[in-house]
């Protein structure tokens, strides 16, 4: 999904125009509230982490530099701040029940929600539990965002090589959990 | 280009769109030569693409009174930070930042307990008290002498403090 704003519109945003604001937010409000959704699973928590999310855009729109990925500038914000709600409620929850864990969040965890709870107990689920955290992250932003290797470079910070062999190392974990599981399916039947 | 080369870029910018025209070009021409490489791509695509390609992001709407809530606390905040009125305007004036505040309260907190214990004639009377104590301890008490030149005493350094930790 490719946001259309130009730099111009985000330029007078930056120097306060708030029409031009409304014009990014209009945009974009689409797929932060979608990606706030998939972290956090819940209608309040991603309004209101979508709005902290506008809030920090319009706060900190001049630190976007221009020609890079703004959807890359923008996936980060989002990340981080429902990261920030699911963590909230987690604390919440565990004051509660102290048997629950705090688990270390990181970025792109909506994999994990965007997929059903069914669907571990498929095929899929079990392919993708063969993959380690990092190449799950690269391939959730690559095929579930459709970001391009470097923006996925910029998002995780690193090497846009590291992303190529991220990518292609999970590609192969994948192939080789799936035919495995397919021969494990075949023997049974 | 190799079979091995040929995979890596199905794994990744053939895949990924990611690769040049000439490039695309010979992966197309090698897979229609080669068996198992095509059988290769079959695999990737049905292991590593299609699995994931049903599972998309939601596509919720997000609440229509989503931008109104964002609009009224920015127009909220932009109000906070301008300043109105006659003192509004002259707030510049007063206008410190606020790490500067905790570094000046504490500095005159220090200057008050500094003036309050010194001006003291308690503190006066006990820490000369003290003093004196220390220092009749140190010179007469284990069998040095007060008229002792310091060069004397720094000679006999060691013995000093031998002497004082018995």
């Amino acid at each position: 999904m490719e946001l259309m704003i130009d730099e111009s519109t985000i330029t007078q945003a930056a120097q306060g125009d708030i029409a031009s604001f409304e014009a990014i937010y209009r945009a974009t409000a689409g797929f932060v509230y979608n990606v706030a959704l998939g972290i956090t699973r819940s209608a309040h928590d991603a309004e209101e982490a979508s709005q902290n999310v506008f809030l920090k855009v319009y706060r900190n729109l001049s630190a976007y530099q221009p020609g890079t990925s703004f959807k890359a500038w923008l996936y980060r914000i989002i990340n981080n701040e429902s990261i920030n709600f699911v963590k909230k409620r987690a604390r919440i929850q565990q004051r509660e029940d102290n048997s629950v864990p705090l688990d270390t969040m990181r970025i792109a965890p909506e994999l994990d929600n965007v997929i059903e709870l069914e669907h571990h107990q498929t095929v899929l689920g079990k392919i993708l539990d063969s993959l380690s955290p990092h190449q799950k992250e690269c391939i959730v932003l690559r095929e579930i965002h459709g970001f391009q290797y470097d923006e996925i470079a910029s998002i995780l910070d690193i090497n846009i090589n590291t992303v190529r062999s991220r990518l292609k190392r999970a590609r192969e974990q994948m192939m080789t959990a799936g035919k495995q599981l397919h021969e494990g399916l075949s023997h049974e039947m | 280009m190799k079979c091995n080369d040929i995979q890596d870029l199905i794994l990744t910018d053939y895949h990924d769109g990611h690769a040049s025209e000439d490039i695309r070009k010979q992966v197309k021409s090698h897979l229609k030569q080669c068996a198992v490489c095509r059988e290769f791509a079959a695999d990737f695509q049905r292991y590593a693409v299609e699995p994931l390609a049903e599972h998309k992001l939601p596509q919720a709407e997000p609440p229509e009174s989503l931008w109104n809530s964002i609009r009224d606390r920015i127009e909220q905040e932009n109000k906070q930070q301008t300043p109105t009125g006659l003192l509004g305007r002259l707030a510049f004036i007063t206008h410190i930042p606020r790490p500067a505040y905790t570094a000046i309260a504490s500095a005159i907190a220090a200057s008050l307990v500094f003036f309050m214990m010194t001006s003291s004639p308690e503190y006066s009377k006990e820490a000369g008290d003290y003093i004196s104590e220390q220092t009749s301890y140190l010179f007469s008490d284990n069998g040095v002498q007060q008229s002792e030149s310091e060069t004397e005493a720094d000679d006999e350094f060691d013995s000093v403090i031998e002497v004082f930790f018995m």
